[in-house]
């Protein structure tokens, strides 16, 4: 049975591959591939704030109490990525190299480490927590194949 | 684990760049003594030398270290040291001064300051192994990064009693017979402690900083016991020490060819210094592992110097400063971003320009650390190219810092604003 934390965690190596593909294209200056791609990287990323914001933190505080913990610290760091990738497909839109990459670089390292921190921590006591709420793994399912949250 | 991944459990950032930048003041004390080494190259056993090779160990290498692993906590197990300030602030001026006394200590042969020297560092890295341990017991995260920083401490423990139970020895404290654990000593400190630490962080920057894939399971679950087990069989009577120092090596080049197995799989393309600091850190260290494995057959005095100087200057010192240098811009945009200010990119804190030069010239010093082996005449240069590296260093560090004040001096108005009604920047697009 899918868990939220293989789930995500999996999306998480998704965006991952389309990151680093539109770094690579931005590096040889094919703007429109790596509009494309930064574009896609974001659809999938908001996608995954979207459904973690909406379900699974959601259900992960009601079942624990926890609402000022992890939850608060992910919240705030998406809403630092979201601004970072509005940077990003700035920068593409723009053709500005420079920029680009200098915003790709910083982007990195902080989904990385956000990343490792919600796997290491927050998503295996999600699974702990709500792991078996089947409506809850659905949401994710859809959520992460389709790059859309179901409401 | 309630409660893990708060910002109150981040450290101030202050806290690593004190121990960052403590570092790199005893990275350039290494160079200096190596500048004025003369004659003092001839044997691994020097006062001079020993001063040398602390600088680099119980200076450089453990300020890092322990800067990093109270870094690295609470990213690893959902929960850092209690009261972080105060902790990192006593294990901090323990550690420093605990350095400064054993450096003085081999200098002038003063048994007072081999005695302060083991109270010292034994004072503040005993309590901090301790209270690592406890929390990584109770807390939460991964398995297999628990388990590595865990026998990482383990190590440390073991090197730091070793190492006391020697400065004790040369202060009148302890039985002579103590020196003889030498060996075991810079085992458990390079093999034990450092490597350990290292290949636990490496397991999360590696993939993170390149997009490789992850190391393979079978190595993270069964590298960190069975280089441990290696490093136990060697304290065995009996068993030679060729033989300890053998399992050491292989453990070192399974490391490295690991790491340098998964960068050839990276995703990004793009390559920056901290990856040429790391893949040069992993060449060399195979290089070094070699050495190390070839020693017993070897006659030539230089060899195991050589061997020594390419572990910790070309193989830690690289592969820390290459860390550095993309953890300190990132902690600096961090707290920035976290405290509500427009933060500058991380490029713009550190330039990868001024990395890179400083790739450049901690290569060159390694080849005139090597060269002076042979040369002693390059001994002066060779030195002050090794201080010439750790000063930069310690300059980049301290411009990530001064680029943080500068950034929070900016915001200070918008602060204010903020807090009188006015919108917050940072939630613009939200309003």
């Amino acid at each position: 049975m899918n868990t939220p934390s293989k789930l995500l965690a999996g999306h998480h190596r998704k965006c991952d591959e389309l990151f680093a593909a539109a770094e690579h294209q931005s590096q040889d200056k094919q703007w429109p591939a790596c509009r494309a791609s930064a574009q896609g990287f974001a659809e999938e990323l908001l996608a995954h704030f979207a459904v973690e914001e909406a379900s699974l933190f959601p259900a992960f505080e009601q079942a624990t109490g926890m609402t000022a913990g992890p939850t608060r610290m992910m919240r705030i760091e998406h809403e630092q990525m979201r601004e970072l990738v509005a940077e990003l497909l700035d920068a593409a839109q723009a053709e500005d190299q420079e920029r680009f990459l200098d915003v790709s670089d910083t982007l990195l390292v902080l989904m990385e480490q956000h990343n490792l921190k919600e796997e290491n921590v927050l998503y295996p006591m999600c699974d702990q927590a709500v792991g078996r709420d089947q409506a809850l793994v659905t949401q994710i399912e859809n959520a992460v194949s389709s790059g859309r949250v179901t409401q | 684990m309630k409660g893990g991944l708060n910002f109150e459990q981040t450290p101030p950032l202050q806290l690593p760049l004190r121990f960052f930048l403590s570092g790199s003041a005893f990275g350039i004390l290494a160079g200096l003594l190596l500048a004025v080494s003369g004659d003092a190259l001839a044997s691994r056993w020097t006062p001079q030398m020993l001063a040398l090779t602390h600088a680099f160990t119980a200076g450089f290498m453990l300020q890092v270290m322990c800067g990093a692993l109270l870094q690295v906590l609470p990213v690893a197990v959902g929960g850092g040291v209690p009261r972080p300030i105060l902790t990192g602030g006593l294990v901090h001026a323990a550690i420093t001064l605990g350095a400064a006394a054993l450096i003085g200590g081999f200098l002038s042969a003063e048994p007072t300051l081999y005695v302060l020297a083991g109270l010292l560092l034994a004072g503040g890295l005993v309590p901090m192994s301790v209270l690592g341990v406890i929390k990584l017991l109770r807390g939460g995260g991964a398995r297999d990064v628990r388990q590595g920083l865990f026998l990482a401490l383990a190590a440390l423990f073991a090197t730091v009693l070793i190492g006391a139970a020697m400065a004790w020895a040369r202060g009148g404290w302890a039985t002579l017979q103590a020196l003889s654990l030498h060996d075991l000593h810079a085992r458990w400190g390079l093999a034990g402690w450092g490597l350990l630490l290292l290949a636990g962080t490496a397991y999360q920057v590696v993939p993170m900083f390149q997009l490789t894939p992850a190391y393979p399971t079978w190595m993270r679950s069964w590298f960190a016991p069975a280089l441990f087990a290696a490093l136990l069989a060697g304290m065995i009577p009996g068993v030679p020490g060729w033989l300890a120092n053998l399992l050491a090596a292989a453990g070192t080049a399974v490391f490295a060819l690991a790491t340098l197995h998964v960068q050839r799989q990276r995703k990004r393309a793009r390559i920056d210094s901290t990856f040429r600091f790391w893949r040069t850190a992993m060449l060399i260290a195979l290089a070094a592992a070699l050495m190390v494995a070839l020693a017993p057959w070897v006659e030539l005095p230089q060899w195991e110097i050589a061997a020594g100087m390419l572990i910790m200057h070309g193989g830690f010192g690289a592969v820390m400063i290459g860390m550095l240098y993309k953890i300190v811009p990132f902690l600096v945009w961090l707290h920035l971003s976290n405290q509500g200010c427009r933060a500058p990119l991380m490029n713009q804190i550190i330039p990868e320009a001024r990395m890179s030069r400083h790739f450049k010239i901690h290569l060159l010093s390694l080849g005139a650390a090597l060269a002076c082996l042979w040369f002693g005449a390059l001994a002066p240069l060779a030195g002050l190219l090794v201080a010439g590296s750790y000063l930069m260093l310690g300059i980049n560090l301290l411009q990530a810092l001064r680029c943080y004040r500068q950034s929070l001096g900016e915001a200070q108005p918008l602060r204010r604003r903020d807090r009188e009604g006015a919108i917050n920047p940072r939630n613009r697009q939200a309003a």
